[in-house]
């Protein structure tokens, strides 16, 4: 019988919307000799090990980038600049359904975990946004240095909540997440908000099936009665 | 008296805020309660106390902020939406001789501590723009439930540190936090990015307090510490 449940963050429990200022980065990058194109490409190649803390910080991925896009230039003020952008490219938003689901979870009785792939300037939205009052446990990877599919940061989560892997459901939308957590013995719930499967296109590699899949948070209220009514 | 360490400030004295443009956006959210820009930026700003004491989250402070304003009923997505605007409306910078000053303060062998009152959303920033490699110790009012002008967190900063108070060199901008460390018994150094007493005057009544320093700069600080290193 399931003791606890442990969700994703982005795309789960919450989404982002642009603020606008990942834009005017890329338009201070391009004043600065690098096209548009390279400023994206470098942007996301620093990202590849930011979720794990590597770079730890806004600034460090900035370097990363401006390197990686063998931008040899030595102005400290385009870093500031396109760190201080950077840093709030995006702002949270909450999907309508997260707090009442967590509220009627925590009811009853299961205790609620959270594993996020995020980085650094993000790390503080589930406290800021008070996500954290319905929360037993919360792993961040920047702060861990350790990221899904990795078994080790299933495995910590499920030790902060006090249970074994087997009495955990974990619910991500990201495929290979979900499977990662089904390979440490957790029952695997596999959401996706948006209306097709568009958005993971780039998650085609085949990973083992979820146990349940559903489009919104009350589905996954409604199957635990039902297992638990079983 | 020989100095040991030095303590710094944080706003207006090692970063500024640049707006993002989120701001008129946020004023639009207000609006949608009935809440005019003024009343709105009024009521935010009564929140600000709370905030710098760690007892409310941003969420917390908006809806605080809402309920000064008179803002009785509101969807709490509207709430979160506002959090998210206030939260990114502006971003940290560092002045232009920061990061080269504190470098040099450090080379001479001097340990840097941090008194800031800032808000748990904004802490994160510190670590972000790799400022807090820079310093031996940070006190800040979020964390500790204290703000300035009040001795605990200076102290706390000087307990970090190691020193006594006598021997800090203490930077600030805002003539009440100024004149606090100097009843500790620091040396204190009064820094105005601004080029005129215009700004301050709007908040504070006495400007001609008793300071060791008056600088425009970081550069001057290095100077008048080289200086007196040299006696």
């Amino acid at each position: 019988m399931p003791q606890a449940i442990i969700f994703d963050l982005f795309y789960t429990l919450l989404y982002d919307e642009g603020t606008g200022t990942r834009e005017k980065a890329m338009e201070v990058a391009q004043a600065a000799g690098i096209a548009e194109d390279d400023w994206r490409r470098g942007w996301r190649a620093a990202g590849d090990d930011a979720a794990k803390g590597n770079p730890g910080t806004t600034i460090g991925r900035v370097r990363r980038a401006l390197a990686e896009v063998g931008y040899d230039g030595e102005s400290k003020r385009l870093v500031d600049e396109l760190t201080g952008l950077m840093f709030v490219r995006q702002i949270p938003r909450l999907y309508p359904d997260t707090r009442g689901t967590l509220a009627d979870l925590r009811g009853r009785g299961y205790r609620i975990g959270l594993v996020s792939n995020c980085f650094g300037n993000e790390a503080h939205w589930p406290r800021e946004f008070e996500l954290d009052h319905c929360l037993d446990a919360m792993v961040m990877s920047c702060a861990v240095g350790m990221v899904k599919p990795e078994p080790g940061i299933y495995e910590l989560a499920a030790d902060q909540l006090g249970v074994a892997p087997a009495e955990c459901v974990f619910v991500d939308d990201v495929p290979s997440y979900v499977a990662g957590a089904m390979a440490v013995g957790m029952t695997g719930v596999r959401i996706n908000r948006f209306e097709s499967e568009e958005p993971y296109a780039e998650h085609k590699e085949p990973v083992a099936e979820p146990d349940l899949r559903i489009r919104e948070l009350r589905e996954l209220v409604e199957w635990l009665d039902g297992r638990r009514g079983a | 008296m020989t100095f040991r360490a030095v303590i710094f400030d944080l706003y207006w004295t090692l970063l500024y805020e640049e707006e993002t443009g989120l701001n008129a956006k946020a004023e639009e959210v207000a609006a949608a309660v009935g809440v005019t820009a003024e009343a709105w930026h009024k009521a935010w700003h009564s929140t600000l106390q709370a905030s710098w004491l760690g007892d409310v989250s941003l969420l917390g402070r908006v809806r605080a902020a809402l309920k000064a304003a008179g803002a009785a009923e509101y969807d709490g997505a509207l709430a979160e939406e506002l959090a998210g605007l206030m939260g990114a409306r502006s971003t940290p910078r560092l002045y232009a001789d920061v990061r080269e000053s504190l470098a040099k303060v450090k080379e001479m062998g001097f340990p840097l501590g941090l008194v800031s009152n800032i808000a748990s959303y904004r802490a994160g920033w510190l670590k972000e723009i790799e400022l807090t490699r820079f310093f031996d110790t940070m006190a800040l009012s979020c964390e500790l439930g204290v703000t300035k002008p009040e001795r605990a967190i200076y102290l706390a900063a000087v307990e970090g540190l190691g020193v006594k108070p006598q021997e800090c060199v203490f930077v600030d901008d805002v003539p009440p936090y100024v004149q606090a460390a100097r009843k500790l018994g620091m040396a204190t150094v009064r820094i105005n990015r601004f080029g005129s007493d215009e700004i301050y005057r709007e908040y504070y009544d006495d400007l001609d307090f008793e300071a060791d320093l008056r600088i425009a700069g970081l550069g001057e600080l290095v100077e008048w510490l080289e200086a007196r290193r040299g006696d």
